[in-house]
């Protein structure tokens, strides 16, 4: 293991916390991209946003299922 | 009115069967009453894992279709004085052959001798998870820290809230804290963070459990070690009592140095 190499436990995490979101949503990566893309189309329209960095997870919390987004916003649409 | 507990995990291999053993057996040392049930059918083994293999006449599945009484089925484990008491599963069965109903209704019947039931699901998510799910207001889920068994937990996490057992907690087995140390290993942290579920014990990995299983021993009952304390731990917190994770402290006392020569 050298400073070149991230951790396997990190990537373990990476890995398991990407998987999880399509078992507990049980949605295919396409159709998850395809929410994205509709995601995108909406906010779009009122944010100027970062496409690149949209993030979207399925979490646990007290004992039920939680759809959160993270969508950054480069500035405001003068609407 | 015992509380009905089922210990699972999705995989194969984890440990739930040692796991129901030690933390049933570490309960007895609090003064608790307790009662195991395989519900592996057809591929028992938690009489093998409490050296109780050459006791067993009756099973579970003798007591659900009327054959015998659950007091005639019950065999004593040998070191806990009586409070400690398994019912077996049948290996001339299938898992299919478990009756939902009559399943719930002979646990119910069983919880009212013990402060403790625990049922020992086998692997998987099929019937015999059902069967051992269906009569349980609480769940342990054993977990191990790599990926398929982490994804495997969440499976059933998920399953067993849908059917209203919302009180699920975690025990992350064969903890290793030299692979930690090398980050090579999930941490009991991320373990919880990315299953969004309560820590109920972190068990180290341990040679001493092998010891133990060879001769048909239970460990918490036999020797003092890091697992057998780990299972101390969980039986306290069972019991409301907030103690520390001791697999998770840093520090090396000298006790822990003579338990590594062992």
């Amino acid at each position: 293991m050298t400073w070149l190499h991230k951790a396997t436990n990190e990537i373990a995490r990476e890995r398991l916390t990407f998987i999880l979101v399509q078992d507990r949503s049980q949605l295919s990566p396409a159709v998850m991209e395809q929410m994205k893309e509709e995601l995108v189309a909406v906010i779009g329209k009122y944010f100027d946003i970062d496409k690149t960095q949209i993030q979207l997870s399925v979490e646990r919390q007290a004992g039920r299922q939680v759809v959160e987004t993270s969508i950054p916003i480069n500035g405001l649409r003068h609407l | 009115m015992g509380r009905v507990i089922v210990v699972t995990s999705g995989k194969g291999g984890v440990g739930k069967t040692t796991t129901t053993a030690n933390v049933g057996g570490a309960l007895t040392t609090l003064g608790k009453k307790v009662l195991l049930v395989d519900m592996d059918v057809g591929l028992r083994n938690l009489d093998l894992v409490m050296g109780l293999e050459n006791r067993v006449v009756y099973t579970f599945m003798d007591v659900l279709e009327g054959r015998c009484t659950a007091e005639q089925a019950m065999v004593k484990e040998k070191h806990a004085g009586g409070a400690l008491m398994l019912l077996a599963a049948s290996q001339l069965h299938n898992k299919q052959d478990l009756d939902l109903d009559k399943v719930k209704e002979a646990v119910a019947a069983l919880a009212t001798g013990f402060d403790y039931v625990f049922l020992d699901s086998p692997a998987g998510i099929e019937h015999g998870f059902e069967a051992s799910s269906a009569p349980a207001e609480q769940a342990l889920i054993v977990v191990t820290p790599d990926v398929t068994s982490v994804r495997d937990a969440d499976r059933v996490i998920g399953l067993l809230e849908n059917k209203g057992v919302r009180n699920c907690s975690l025990i992350v087995n064969k903890y290793d804290r030299t692979l930690i140390e090398r980050k090579k290993q999930l941490t009991s942290d991320d373990i919880v963070d990315v299953l969004g579920t309560e820590l109920v014990g972190v068990v180290p990995e341990d040679k001493a459990i092998l010891d133990a299983t060879n001769r048909g021993d239970i460990l918490v009952l036999s020797q003092s070690t890091p697992a057998a304390a780990a299972y101390l731990e969980i039986a306290r917190r069972l019991e409301g009592d907030e103690t520390n994770f001791s697999a998770l402290s840093t520090g090396h006392s000298l006790l822990s140095l003579f338990w590594r020569q062992k």
